[in-house]
């Protein structure tokens, strides 16, 4: 196994009775990398997760940590910290209490734990809190005392399960930095929901639903390779009457789908920058005079809807 | 150092849940208050009638009445205690009044009463006669009452032929039993009980890891079950030791006479701590939250309660026994050796080594719950799933 890798999984299966909530699953996760991993509710990533952190129990698979198959739970404890979705604290502990505490469940001496914890809650911006019980903070610095109880020990792999969730905007931008930092020196596997969160954050990105993995790549590849493509708005200018169907006649054989909305074009296709002028050139030929032209690129959202679907999963 | 790290956090925490912990502590000193109360509103007392059918025999110019004699001399004798004796004309209104439970005992004087008796004395030979006695005879109150009357009869009997039984009737009370009150008496039991008490919160301050999910990380860190267990399990026997100490200053306030050495009450308590968290281990592994603790707990609380002999004797087949110390089922609950060891320190004021066979009895009993409450611990909550 390629030591280039921090986390791999081969043929993971997990059932649950008639339910295969993860689907043999081949995933590498590169050293040093940020990655994302997606899916709707449901789709196996808390339970790909946990597997991967011993908590449960694989029905068949293996993963590989450094290149080190996982047999036992001794082999990620130091390795591994996760920062689970939910928000898992000790409420009638001070934030400095519960950190030094979980450092010295680590084997890390008191003093060594101390000082990571304090490093920590700097970087959280929780300092001014470090005394107060953990069921007073508010649910955000709650979130974030949550995400400094999985790195005090200072792992290699940090495994961060919707870090963003119930946030404002204000922590949001904090805990992204933070995650950025940490990423300098470590593995960041990120699970979410929020697609601006992992296009931001992540060097590349999993998507997996029902349990299977449907892709891994950069997001930017993924933009430019998966779904409708991006989307250009044209607005055709009243003179001499708008025809917009005419127009979508003419240039329906250049791009992947076309449509209207009162006087305005839509269209959907992918690589659209180099297509625009072909496009506005065409509508001239064809008497149609442009006005304002929107263009907005293709999302991981787009690419997450379009391999998963529009459908609720719960 | 993880140890000392869990024992730590258990005890801030503890202290933190400030109101949990007083009514922990508080609940067996409230249950010998309420026990004391009851013991001194509820005056026993053995209601006993007297139908007297003796004719009497002449004397001189006077009616000599032997059955009004012996009525007259037990009711004055027995004016202070709690034998209430009342003189009654009619058999039917008597059993009337013991089948309505408002009288324990009826005797019945016979008609040759006087005659027999007075024969007996001149002769210095027995002339039999009957007293017959009638009552509920599973009642208790019977069973005393009638004991205690018989006595009263004998007394005035031999006191008047000179005829005497061939033995004399001497009773030696043990330690100092024949000093204890009803609720003295009950303190041995009410102290074991405050122990008892600590189950449930101790099982809930080892579930409640679980429940709210922190488990998690203690899963994913290098502690072990039994470091967490221990490290918890130090700071309950703690509220333990200081709920017995706390249900003893209580008793005391209340008129309990501590007659036995400090130090063997003292490792009873310890021991008995420890063997009630190291059962609670086993409940808080088949429970995955405080409610189920609280439901499933009561069962094996119960258990401990009422058939351990703590709130009451039992009695069950010995199977054998270690030195003095009779092994039945009942002693499989560890409560059952600690009342037994309270009890010898307490009333009888027996020493350590009087008590070895039930501290062996108790360290073996901690030593199963603990492991078998670390091995399922481990198995249902500690392990991947």
């Amino acid at each position: 196994m390629s030591n280039n890798y921090a986390i791999v999984t081969r043929n993971l299966v997990k059932k649950f009775g008639d339910l295969t909530a993860v689907d043999h699953l081949s995933l590498e996760v590169r050293r040093g990398e940020v990655f994302g991993f997606l899916g709707p509710n449901g789709a196996g990533k808390s339970t790909s997760i946990n597997m991967i952190c011993c908590l449960t129990k694989p029905t068949k698979g293996e993963v590989y940590i450094n290149g080190e198959r996982v047999t036992g739970r001794e082999k990620v404890i130091s390795r591994i910290g996760l920062c689970p979705q939910d928000i898992i604290i000790w409420p009638r502990l001070t934030c400095l209490e519960q950190l030094v505490f979980i450092g010295e469940m680590y084997g890390i001496a008191r003093r060594t734990a101390k000082s990571r914890a304090l490093d920590l809650l700097a970087r959280m911006e929780l300092t001014t809190k470090k005394n107060k019980l953990a069921h007073t903070l508010s649910g955000g610095m709650q979130r974030r005392l949550n995400i400094c109880l999985a790195l005090v020990h200072n792992p290699e792999i940090a495994v961060l399960d919707e870090p963003e969730a119930g946030l404002d905007p204000q922590s949001r931008i904090m805990v992204r930095a933070f995650i950025k930092e940490i990423a300098r020196e470590k593995t960041v596997i990120l699970t979410t929901h929020n697609m601006d969160e992992a296009e931001r954050l992540s060097d590349r990105v999993a998507i997996i639903d029902r349990g299977k993995l449907l892709l891994v790549d950069s997001p930017d590849n993924l933009k430019k390779s998966i779904g409708e493509g991006d989307v250009l708005e044209i607005e055709l200018k009243k003179k001499n009457g708008t025809d917009t169907g005419k127009a979508e006649k003419v240039i329906k054989t250049l791009v992947d789908s076309i449509s209207s909305h009162g006087n305005i074009l839509i269209i959907k296709t992918k690589n659209v920058v180099e297509k625009i002028q072909l496009i506005t050139n065409t509508l001239k030929k064809n008497n149609f005079e442009t006005g304002e032209i929107k263009l907005r690129g293709n999302t991981l959202e787009d690419v997450f809807i379009h391999l998963t679907g529009r459908r609720l999963r719960e | 150092m993880k140890l000392l790290s869990v024992i730590r956090k258990s005890f801030k925490e503890q202290v933190r849940s400030f109101w949990l912990l007083v009514l922990t502590i508080s609940t067996a000193p409230f249950f010998v208050i309420v026990y004391y109360l009851i013991t001194q509103s509820y005056e026993v007392s053995y209601d006993v009638l007297i139908l007297n059918n003796d004719t009497g025999i002449q004397s001189t110019s006077t009616v000599l009445n032997h059955g009004a004699h012996l009525i007259k001399a037990i009711s004055d004798e027995n004016r202070e205690s709690s034998l209430i004796i009342k003189e009654i004309h009619s058999r039917k209104e008597a059993e009337k009044k013991i089948k309505n439970k408002r009288a324990d005992v009826l005797v019945i004087i016979p008609d040759n009463f006087s005659r027999q008796l007075d024969a007996t004395e001149k002769t210095q030979e027995i002339h039999p006669f009957d007293i017959e006695f009638v009552g509920d005879i599973t009642s208790q109150s019977y069973i005393i009452g009638a004991i205690w009357i018989h006595g009263l009869l004998s007394g005035y009997i031999t006191g008047f032929t000179n005829i005497g039984e061939p033995y004399n009737f001497v009773e030696t009370s043990i330690g100092v039993s024949g000093k204890r009150s009803d609720f003295e008496i009950a303190v041995p039991g009410l102290l074991i009980l405050s122990i008892i008490m600590l189950m449930l919160s101790a099982s809930s301050a080892i579930v409640v890891e679980a429940e709210k999910k922190t488990l998690v990380r203690l899963k994913i860190s290098k502690v072990t079950a039994l470091e967490f267990l221990c490290g918890v399990s130090v700071i309950q026997v703690l509220i333990g030791v200081s709920g017995v100490v706390l249900t003893l200053l209580v008793a005391l306030g209340f008129g309990f006479s501590f007659e036995g050495s400090f130090l063997p009450f003292l490792l009873i308590a310890v021991l008995t701590s420890l063997s009630i968290i190291a059962f609670s281990i086993i409940i808080a592994a088949f429970s995955k939250s405080v409610t189920q603790v609280l439901i499933a707990g009561n069962f094996p609380l119960f258990l401990f309660m009422f058939f351990s002999g703590v709130m009451f004797p039992l009695n069950t087949g010995e199977w054998f026994s270690i030195g003095d110390y009779g092994v039945s089922v009942i002693s499989l609950l560890s409560a059952s050796p600690a009342v037994s060891a309270l009890n010898k320190i307490l009333i009888m004021q027996q020493g350590l080594s009087d008590i070895l066979p039930e501290i062996f009895m108790l360290v073996l009993l901690t030593t199963i719950y603990f492991f078998v409450g670390v091995f399922f611990y481990r198995k249902r909550h500690m392990r991947s799933e």
